[in-house]
């Protein structure tokens, strides 16, 4: 018997095996009959049918990578993934699931009649391939729905510690308009504004960091802008923040062009941050950002100790810098800065299409080099 | 006088220490429906509120005082501890600030508000 008729014939009794696996799976122990069978009735309708039709040799090749044609409605399988991903099972559990309806069909398939003809190992094949097609949709459903609770709950996350860091990061920022205040209260009001912004630095570099890291780097929205205000900007808010240090700022050239400003913004002032946090604390910071028809030449100079060469290649990539630590200083005490700020320096850089590099010797301290061409509007925005 | 609309009230009432130690005339609202029931054209002239507040929300406030004739003038500077709020500004807010921010960036922001507002400003006290 073909393979396509016996799924169709005995639709009944693969899906009964099907429901006595799934009821094993953990979260679906509750679930209702409806719930456990719930759409591997379709799956197996459209892969009877697709067996049912002759097929390509490409077409084969593409089902099995998991290229399979792309519908505009969602498949099966991809409908089956949200429900799943609803009753709380997770990646490993759905595959798993998959697995179990190949065994059961060819099981049940195998004891009906021994598979033997040429057409009923093609028949197997191709049920093979139409699973593998099944469970890609259906794993690559789980991932974007996975990716957008993860990005959102992200983004609530931050939404949530930045409004009580707002009235924070106010209320010093009364008392420090208050001079008639004693001096040791405007001290701490200083140090409360100075940490509540650390917080705040941190919590963006962690979002920004977590949603690149889930695939689609940092999105940019550029416009015209004029980046010698917001580095000035930039520089100003890290003088009013650190009034001890003294940071030299100069910009000359054509500064105006089509960037994401806001996004520039925080690339300039993480590099700011990182000189101040890491510079030595008696000398000067160099500012510069030169503009000319190629692009615009981004330098931020502090004076600190040497950066090993081996270190310096791991700057931008807070994962592999913090592995190429000695076990002995892999530990929370030992750890004193992530490095998130220079990776999200990096990754608005790429958004825009430039290059950012380090150098550090005793001479010349430690540079950093930003440089972002100028790019058509169209095709930043992906008009092009 | 510049109404602020939290429901956070520490925000709120440090804005409005910081906008009255500056020489400003300020009221607090704890909603944007207390807001909107206090907002009148002749006594207030500019509204600084937070995006997201149960019921009404900052951007809904907004809406409502765009959209009635005697209040659609009134400058209305929107503020959110999110990254993404901030996306079409113009379209009935007049300016965005992200939480936190610096005092000064809220005075410059409501110094340039008042300044391009049509009506001549009532806001400084005497």
């Amino acid at each position: 018997m073909r393979l396509s008729t016996f799924i169709l014939s005995n639709l009944v009794d693969i899906l009964r095996e099907w429901e006595a696996f799934a009821s094993t799976i953990v979260p679906l122990k509750e679930a209702t009959r409806v719930e456990l069978r719930d759409h591997a009735a379709a799956v197996l309708k459209v892969i009877a049918s697709d067996l049912s039709t002759p097929q390509a040799e490409g077409a084969r090749d593409a089902k099995s990578k998991g290229h399979g044609p792309i519908l505009e409605l969602d498949t099966a399988a991809e409908t089956h993934a949200e429900a799943r991903m609803s009753s709380g099972l997770n990646g490993d559990q759905v595959m798993m699931e998959f697995r179990a309806l190949r065994a059961s069909v060819i099981r049940l398939w195998a004891l009906k009649e021994p598979i033997s003809t040429p057409e009923e190992i093609e028949d197997m094949i191709r049920f093979n391939e139409a699973i593998d097609q099944a469970q890609s949709e259906s794993m690559a459903r789980y991932s974007k729905l996975l990716r957008d609770a993860q990005t959102m709950f992200l983004a609530i996350l931050g939404h949530d510690v930045r409004s009580p860091l707002g009235a924070v990061s106010m209320g010093a920022q009364v008392l420090l308009h208050d001079q008639t205040l004693p001096s040791k209260v405007l001290k701490v009001g200083l140090r409360i504004l100075n940490s509540s912004k650390r917080v705040d630095e941190i919590v963006r570099d962690l979002l920004d960091f977590s949603t690149s890291h889930l695939g689609d780097g940092i999105p940019i929205d550029p416009y015209t802008v004029d980046l010698s205000a917001i580095c000035a900007n930039v520089v100003e808010e890290a003088r009013t923040f650190h009034p001890d240090r003294t940071i030299e700022f100069t910009a000359d050239g054509d500064l105006i062009g089509t960037f994401d400003g806001a996004r520039l913004a925080q690339a300039f002032s993480n590099l700011i941050s990182n000189a101040i946090q890491h510079g030595f604390q008696q000398t000067s910071i160099h500012v510069s950002v030169h503009g000319d028809e190629k692009g615009i030449h981004f330098e931020v100079q502090n004076d600190g100790e040497v950066i090993p060469e081996t270190k310096l290649r791991a700057l931008f990539d807070p994962i592999k810098s913090f592995a190429i630590r000695p076990p002995s200083e892999r530990t929370v005490s030992r750890v004193q800065n992530l490095g998130l700020g220079l990776y999200v320096v990096k990754e608005i850089v790429r958004a825009h299409e430039g290059d950012i590099a380090v150098s550090s010797t005793a001479e010349a301290g430690v540079k950093f080099s930003v440089d972002i061409p100028r790019i058509t509007p169209q095709r930043r925005m992906g008009e092009s | 006088m510049i109404m602020i609309v939290d429901d956070d009230a520490a925000m709120a009432e440090h804005c409005s220490m910081y906008l009255e130690s500056c020489g400003f005339e300020v009221e607090v609202a704890a909603s944007g429906e207390d807001a909107l029931s206090r907002i009148h054209a002749e006594t207030t002239d500019l509204v600084i509120s937070d995006c997201a507040m149960p019921n009404m929300n900052g951007l809904e406030l907004s809406k409502a005082l765009k959209a009635e004739p005697s209040t659609a003038a009134m400058p209305i500077l929107l503020m959110s501890a999110s990254m993404r709020c901030e996306v079409a500004p113009g379209l009935s807010y007049d300016s965005f600030l992200r939480k936190p921010f610096l005092a000064e960036t809220l005075l410059m922001e409501v110094r340039k508000l008042l300044d391009n507002a049509q009506t001549k400003p009532t806001y400084l006290k005497v």
